[in-house]
């Protein structure tokens, strides 16, 4: 048996990995907040965050999160009744939304601010 | 009609979700560097507002993100008893996670 990859599949499996690094990662965010309770180790903790590998799999992070959202908007589209001919231009448009997220994303992450 | 309002409460939880993220992405990265200084966090820790705010999106978050996990795991485990298991598991882990959020909160 072989999977047939089309837009409905591939989001399908975009949907359920990011949704499982998402959660999972809600334990690895309260872990570093946990920190908040002894200010130094807070600081050197965050010091330690501000490197280029953590701002790039921050973008990863960002890219999980926009197309965990876009997809999942869709999802509730096609929920409520869209019909079936606009499925594949809505996978399109979340696509090219989490696309400019993900490039105005990269500006702040990578380019200075934070 | 639980499954109706379990999927009634991932659209809810997920809209707030989406808007609750795109507070946190603007306060966190476009307010102007060191944003995740300690005075800074702990100074919105304080403020009532940025609390009810967070305690609204911790447990959207955990709910979410669990009620997604057992959706998953519903499709691959058949057995009755087994998935009662896993939806008890996931519940106990979830309260246990938004415990330790808002111990976290309350700096």
């Amino acid at each position: 048996m072989r999977y047939r990859l089309h837009t409905g599949s591939v989001a399908w499996i975009i949907h359920r990995f990011s949704g499982i690094a998402l959660t999972l990662y809600i334990f690895l965010h309260l872990y570093v907040l946990s920190n908040l309770k002894d200010p130094q180790k807070f600081e050197s903790i965050m010091k330690a965050l501000d490197s280029p590998l953590i701002k790039l799999s921050e973008l990863g992070l960002l890219f999980l999160v926009a197309a965990h959202s876009f997809n999942g908007f869709r999802l509730t589209l096609l929920d409520i009744g869209t019909p079936t001919r606009l499925h594949k231009p809505l996978f399109w448009l979340a696509a090219v939304i989490c696309a400019l997220i993900l490039a105005a994303g990269s500006w702040p992450f990578v380019g200075g601010l934070h | 009609m639980k499954q109706i309002i379990e999927w009634f409460f991932q659209r809810i939880t997920g809209a707030v979700l989406l808007f609750g993220l795109i507070l946190h992405f603007y306060t966190m990265h476009y307010s102007g560097a060191d944003q995740i200084s300690y005075e800074m966090v702990s100074a919105r820790l304080s403020n009532p507002y940025w609390i009810i705010f967070n305690i609204i999106f911790l447990v959207s978050v955990i709910y979410h993100g669990f009620n997604g996990l057992l959706g998953i795991m519903l499709e691959y485990v058949h057995s009755h008893r087994i998935q009662k298991i896993c939806e008890g598991t996931l519940i106990l882990v979830g309260i246990f996670l938004t415990g330790v959020g808002i111990y976290i909160l309350t700096v």
